[in-house]
């Protein structure tokens, strides 16, 4: 996975948290980045998890993924 | 004596059958959390609603699941339950324990959380049910020291689960436990992190009575089967026989495919194995007499689900048979091609069963590369609306 | 830092020694009598089951019990059951009477086994849920006290499977069972708007609604819902607090039947709806409780040995099987979902009754 696909996974959250919409699943990532390869838009994604920029965020059935800076308050 | 608090539960304390209630208020005495838990049930009873809202958390660092985030909607009368998580920690596969196991994972929960546990949850996970959020990961922690992991939630492969099988059971016809430890294992990724567009489950069953419900509540169900003939011991027939068991109207009037008869005068059973479409029914009646043949294997079906979104699914045959032998590896590369195809043309909260419903089975089969075969299907199409491959049709000659 | 992706303890730990020996080589087994097997492996060595009920929502205490239990006649294993009961496995004979006897001193139902009523298998409901129509545990416990003898005898036809889910999302799919207590949810989400615009993201409520009957309404700033797509599932909820679905005069409880999970004799089936609606009447659900012992003993009464409930509504009829139960017939069972026209009769061939 290279460093600019999780640049451009970053840019795509943080140009997209811009409005009312924080939460995205990563399908929405992949149809967002249509140029990158699916899988290693997931490798980036998990990456970012890991290193707490990104946040799942799970509704228990389905999982959403957004700007750590976002997720919500207790 | 002072009044109970609790006067409609309590209600719930008499009778034969065992009492959540007598555990709720177990735990209710231990833990404040527990008590509260107790008191906000009794505000439903008395209102007729639940007072959970949802939260997205997840929790535990690394993961994307195996913690259910709930919040009590009236924290100001039941602070204790503020914030009241479910874990959902990974069973040992067919639900084997020591004592030592167990008694291990309730001294976690009673220093981490409420006491209080589902054994099991729907999916088979152990639930541990209710803690605060400060609490999540210094109980993996614990849990994880202790030899046991979280199970899955959200866009993920769910936790999946397996009948007895081998280790209770002599019409296992494959080894469902270790199919379902080793696939278990193999895909912790696809467990731990979502990243599919809805929930997965896989379920083992190791014959056609399917004690794991696999046909009906999993995405792909593996379900043991086998060719060759059934092993009849005529001795054991005829003990049947004399100890009370009509063979005729019990066994073989039942038989769906009427492949068997019974003399009653020579007391002798014969099947025509060519016949029998392996529902158990028989084995099942006869388990000293008769044996499954020696061919051992699964039958691989697909799409099984409850209603939500489209209604609900039985899965349908994908493989008629399938040898399974360690290390799995056939199996385990069929199903990673069906989660990437999945994953690739499913829509976001579209189950594998409905994508296939949407675009056509024999798009599914061409993508993944499987033979058609008329054990797929009950009958052929009935509508004339056929649409060839383009690569079947006679270009024209210029 | 704890280790991750370590998997779920190997279950060959947790077996006892009889069946680390017997592992995949049983030759028979037989039912002694309720909630008692016989496993008899090829060298002869025998395996003894005694099998309990649990009322699945469980104290740690409980656990403990349970674990002392184990330790004094099992050696310390046991194992739990896919519809929540718990298993006790020994191999000493003289030990099988007196665990019995403590299990029954200590109020455990044993039983669970062949043509049974076995435990039935149920969602969290009010107790952890956070879109039930209906609570899990409660209506369970209220049915299985009135079925217990079923638990602990072998007299009904065939196999009877319970299950209960709290609302249609169906966390407990009891779709594929013998008899199926769903909650039923029968009004709209209904919005709080002057909390909707501060706690929930509008585009994310939007979206998740599977049928897409909620649309954004820029003069509140909330959201609308569309009562003839809304299938009461409940998701909007989940991701916006602000849009509560319970209600309590509308919520209740909806009986299926006829359905199975295996294979033997008739091909899986889905349960099919009995009646649409029951009130949530807690704590002990009266209404649901008659329904299902009406039913259950109708069939009792009528069906034929190792018919299951399916096996026999599809051998009298539907149109019987509303006669002999008093059930009435109503437009709500009548499908007019996608999977319709299957379920409408297209022959002249059907009874009077």
């Amino acid at each position: 996975m290279s460093a600019e696909t999780k640049g451009k996974v970053l840019e795509f959250f943080r140009e997209k948290s811009r409005g009312d919409k924080k939460k995205y699943y990563v399908k929405e990532v992949v149809k967002g980045l249509p140029n990158e390869d699916r899988h290693a838009i997931q490798e980036a994604v998990k990456e970012l998890l890991d290193e707490e920029t990104l946040k799942y965020w799970s509704s228990g059935s389905t999982t959403y993924v957004m700007l750590a800076e976002f997720f919500p308050k207790e | 004596m002072a009044e109970s608090e609790t006067p409609l539960l309590d209600e719930l304390e008499k009778g034969e059958w065992p009492s959540f209630v007598k555990d709720m208020k177990q735990a209710a005495e231990k833990k404040p959390m527990a008590k509260d838990l107790l008191r906000q049930l009794e505000l439903s009873y008395k209102e007729k609603i639940g007072h959970w809202k949802h939260g997205g958390i997840v929790g535990v660092k690394g993961y994307g699941g195996g913690v259910i985030g709930r919040y009590s909607d009236r924290p100001d009368l039941f602070p204790g339950v503020a914030h009241f998580h479910t874990m959902r920690v990974n069973h040992p596969t067919g639900w084997f324990y020591t004592t030592k196991a167990l008694r291990t994972l309730c001294d976690i929960w009673d220093k981490h959380g409420s006491g209080l546990t589902n054994m099991h949850g729907s999916t088979g996970d152990i639930i541990l049910l209710g803690t605060s959020t400060d609490h999540l990961q210094s109980c993996f922690d614990d849990l994880s020291d202790a030899g046991f992991d979280l199970g899955g939630s959200g866009s993920a492969l769910r936790t999946p689960s397996a009948c007895v099988g081998p280790a209770r059971c002599e019409w296992a016809c494959i080894d469902s436990l270790n199919i379902c430890y080793d696939i278990t294992m193999s895909f912790q990724d696809q467990l731990h992190r979502p990243m599919f567009p809805y929930k997965f489950k896989i379920k083992v069953s190791g014959c056609a009575n399917d004690c794991v419900a696999s046909i009906a509540r999993s995405d792909f169900s593996i379900i043991g089967t086998w060719k060759g003939k059934i092993q009849i011991d005529q001795k054991e027939v005829q003990a049947y026989a004399a100890s009370g068991l009509d063979v005729q109207a019990e066994v073989t009037d039942l038989c769906p495919t009427k492949c068997m008869t019974w003399d009653e005068k020579a007391k002798t059973l014969a099947i025509e194995d060519a016949d029998c479409t392996r529902c158990m029914h028989c084995i099942n009646m006869m388990p000293k007499a008769l044996r499954q043949g020696k061919e051992k294997g699964a039958t691989l079906l697909i799409g099984g689900k409850a209603p939500i979104v489209q209604g609900a699914l039985l899965s349908t045959v994908i493989v008629p048979f399938m040898k399974l032998e360690p290390p799995y590896q056939e199996l385990k590369d069929l199903i990673l091609k069906i989660l990437d195809w999945w994953d690739e043309h499913g829509k976001m909260r579209e189950r594998v069963g409905e994508l296939i419903n949407r675009v056509g089975m024999r798009t599914f089969l061409k993508d993944i590369g499987l033979k058609p075969a008329p054990q797929m299907v009950k009958n052929p199409r009935t509508n004339p609306y056929v649409f060839f491959w383009p690569e079947e049709i006679k270009k024209e000659v210029k | 830092m704890a280790k991750t992706d370590i998997g779920p303890p190997n279950y060959k730990n947790f077996m006892p020694p009889v069946i680390q020996k017997n592992y995949g080589k049983w030759q028979y087994h037989e039912i002694l009598q309720p909630g008692l097997l016989k496993h008899v492996g090829e060298t002869g060595e025998e395996l003894y089951t005694v099998r309990a009920g649990s009322p699945r929502l469980m104290s740690t205490d409980h656990i403990r019990e349970i674990c002392e239990i184990a330790e004094k006649y099992c050696d310390g294993y046991l194992r739990f059951t896919s519809r929540h009961n718990i298993e006790f496995l020994l191999t000493d004979k003289s030990k099988i009477e007196p665990l019995i006897a403590e299990l029954k001193s200590k109020k455990y139902p044993v039983g669970g086994t062949g043509h049974c009523v076995t435990n039935i298998v149920h969602t969290q409901g009010w107790v952890h849920c956070h879109t039930p129509a209906t609570d899990a545990s409660g209506p369970v416990k209220a049915v299985m006290d009135e079925l217990h003898e079923y638990f602990s005898t072998m007299t009904m036809p065939s196999q009877v499977r319970i299950a209960l889910a709290c609302c249609l999302n169906m966390c407990g799919a009891v779709h594929c069972s013998d008899i199926a207590i769903l909650g039923i949810h029968r009004t709209v989400p209904k919005p709080d708007h002057s909390r909707v615009p501060n706690v929930c993201e509008i585009p994310t409520t939007v979206a998740s609604c599977p049928t897409g009957a909620i649309r954004p309404d820029p003069k509140t700033k909330s959201v609308t819902i569309n009562e003839e797509k809304c299938m009461y599932c409940g998701n909007c909820y989940t991701v916006c607090p602000a849009l509560p679905l319970a209600d309590p005069e509308n919520d209740g409880i909806s009986i299926w039947v006829g359905g199975k999970v295996s294979n033997a004799r008739s091909a899986p089936m889905f349960s099919k709806l009995a009646i649409p609606f029951l009130p949530n009447n807690p704590p002990r659900w009266p209404e649901t409780v008659a329904a299902v012992k009406n039913i259950l003993e109708t069939y009792a009464k009528h069906a034929r040995k190792h018919e299951r409930m399916g096996e026999w509504i599809n051998r009298i009829s539907w149109e019987r099987f509303f006669r002999l139960t008093g059930i009435e017939f109503t437009d709500k069972h009548i499908d007019d979902f996608t999977t319709a026209p299957e379920t409408y009769r297209t022959t002249t061939q059907f009874k009077w009754g």
